[in-house]
């Protein structure tokens, strides 16, 4: 386990951060890649995304960026891309996730999933 | 549609925190855009779903940037925010007719919406607590008047052009002829009303209601019960043992919700039945709004609880109810359509059969016409009725969305005229040197 405190993210921002490790994404590609994810079990309102990106900007776990060149990419958009204290955070919360789960499994309790 | 809900939306945004607005409100508003196309395309349903969403999204957002907001920066304490405040009681206190018209006039308005909202909420938004209550159909007829069938339906609609007549009752053998016959239903039960049951259970007599049920009836509708079993098809026979299903309202009234009802014994009508379950709360049964029949009893015992009064045996008699459940993949239309021929015959035999004395009543003076079978939803319960009260209801929603909005500009109006009155009282604080903003936030408070 890590040594650094184990901290907990809301639901909301956890997601967001877990959208933006493969890359750098605008709101709306956040919103999607989230709800593909969840098979559209979770679908933010805006208020809960933007919300949730002004929240880590202000922790500087993420950061307004340029769009990226290529073909893909819309010039209008704000893109959003994982700071390195973000990635920590991001791989912090997944550990005390893990550390959860793991007592959970130890006390038998039965995931969907399977392990 | 779409853009007018986005402008309000827009305009909506205005209620947020500055800072957060004018960072993000662009985004918010393209997302709430596309979100809103892409319901669009799956149907109105589902847009009326977004758009409720929506709604709550910002809420939520307002809820938690406001206070994000008050917890950096503003606070209580700020100079003159709780002078403010006590200006306001003060000046409240001072002018006791103001406050009393103004809280009498939102309190009406917001009371009579709130009222009104839960009426349209039970007889037109909200469906029977069962599985799948879409694929439940009423069965129900209409003929012109007068019609050779002598219904029982307390509420029968006559449309006052055509002089058709619709109506939603049936006689035992039209019922025993259509659960016999036919496909598109998986399944076909039939209720009725008992007026009244001298009830006796350990001694204590009272009154209660009651219904007549088939043996499907609570395997159609797909209910769990709280407690014990339903009524089945074996219940439902001449010589089963009397068996009888409490709602969950008398089973709170009069057992206090004891769980050892069950193999008790209620005498109904002088029939000793046992008790064998108890309905699911929330349920009150698949009549009007708020009628919820005390016991369910096996149709067969119709005529052993009205003796002397009994309609089951007699064709011309038109007292049932009767519900279906759509099979997988079938439409409501086939129902009727595959039933129609038969169910005319059935009229026209209860018609032949009917005594010289019932059919010389004013009523059937006339009678020629053959009534036609309809078929109308069924998951709201006792449809028939209940959208003749959901057009009323419609408009008497709309009538009090329209005081609640004559409300608020009474409100305005009152508020206003006092806020004209104290040109002199602000035209001096400027001069003592009030901000704008803060004069602003007084009037605000």
């Amino acid at each position: 386990m890590s040594e650094q405190p184990l901290l907990s993210i809301p639901p909301a921002e956890f997601r967001v951060l877990l959208a933006l490790l493969d890359g750098a994404k605008h709101g709306h590609a956040i919103k999607l890649d989230i709800r593909e994810r969840t098979g559209g079990r979770v679908d933010m309102g805006p208020g809960t995304l933007y919300g949730a990106i002004k929240r880590l900007v202000g922790r500087a776990w993420i950061s307004e960026v340029n769009a990226p060149s290529g073909g893909a990419a819309d010039e209008r958009r704000r893109y959003y891309t994982l700071s390195s204290a973000g990635r920590d955070a991001d791989r912090a919360e997944a550990e005390r996730m893990t550390e959860l789960l793991g007592i959970g499994r130890a006390k038998g309790l039965e995931l969907a999933g399977g392990a | 549609m779409t853009s007018l809900v986005v402008l309000l939306y827009r305009i909506a945004l205005f209620g947020l925190p500055a800072g957060f607005r004018v960072r993000y409100g662009e985004g918010m508003v393209e997302e709430a855009r596309l979100g809103l196309e892409e319901a669009a395309e799956k149907g109105q349903l589902s847009y009326v779903v977004a758009i409720a969403r929506l709604a709550m999204d910002y809420l939520v957002t307002c809820g938690r940037e406001w206070s994000a907001w008050a917890a950096g920066g503003f606070t209580w304490r700020q100079p003159g925010v709780l002078a403010d405040m006590r200006f306001a009681l003060r000046s409240l206190r001072r002018t006791p007719a103001f406050t009393a018209t103004v809280m009498l006039t939102l309190g009406l308005g917001i009371g009579a919406s709130v009222t009104l909202f839960s009426a349209v909420d039970a007889v037109v938004l909200r469906t029977l607590p069962v599985p799948d209550p879409d694929r439940l159909v009423l069965l129900g007829w209409s003929a012109s008047t007068p019609e050779m069938a002598g219904s029982v339906d307390d509420r029968p609609v006559v449309d006052p052009v055509s002089g058709m007549r619709t109506s939603r009752s049936f006689s035992t053998l039209a019922y025993e002829r259509f659960r016999d016959s036919g496909s598109a239903l998986s399944s076909i039960f039939a209720f009725a009303r008992i007026e009244q049951l001298n009830v006796v259970v350990e001694g204590d007599a009272e009154i209660a209601s009651g219904q007549f049920v088939s043996g499907d009836y609570f395997a159609g509708l797909g209910l769990t019960l709280a407690l014990g079993r339903g009524i089945t098809p074996d219940d439902d026979l001449p010589d089963a043992a009397p068996a009888a299903v409490l709602s969950h309202g008398y089973w709170e009234r009069r057992f206090a919700l004891d769980p050892d009802v069950l193999g008790r014994t209620a005498v109904l009508n002088s029939v000793a039945f046992t008790i064998v379950g108890v309905t699911p709360a929330g349920l009150s049964g698949t009549f009007e709004v708020g009628e919820s029949p005390d016991f369910s009893v096996p149709l067969a015992f119709e005529s052993a609880l009205r003796p002397g009064d009994s309609n089951i045996s007699d064709p011309w008699n038109w007292w049932l109810f009767v519900m279906g459940r759509l099979e997988d993949g079938a439409e409501a239309d086939a129902v009727g359509a595959e039933r129609q021929g038969l169910f005319q015959r059935t009229a026209r035999e209860g018609w032949d059969a009917m005594p010289a004395t019932q059919r010389s009543r004013p009523e059937f003076q006339g009678a020629r016409a053959l009534p036609r079978l309809e078929i109308m939803p069924g998951g709201r319960g006792f449809g028939g009725a209940r959208e003749i009260y959901a057009r009323r209801l419609r408009i008497l929603a709309g009538m009090v969305l329209g005081l609640l909005f004559i409300t608020c500009a009474n409100v305005a109006g009152l508020l206003f005229v006092r806020a004209d009155k104290r040109h002199a009282e602000i035209a001096v604080r400027r001069a003592l040197g009030a901000s704008r903003a803060q004069i602003v936030r007084q009037l605000g408070t």
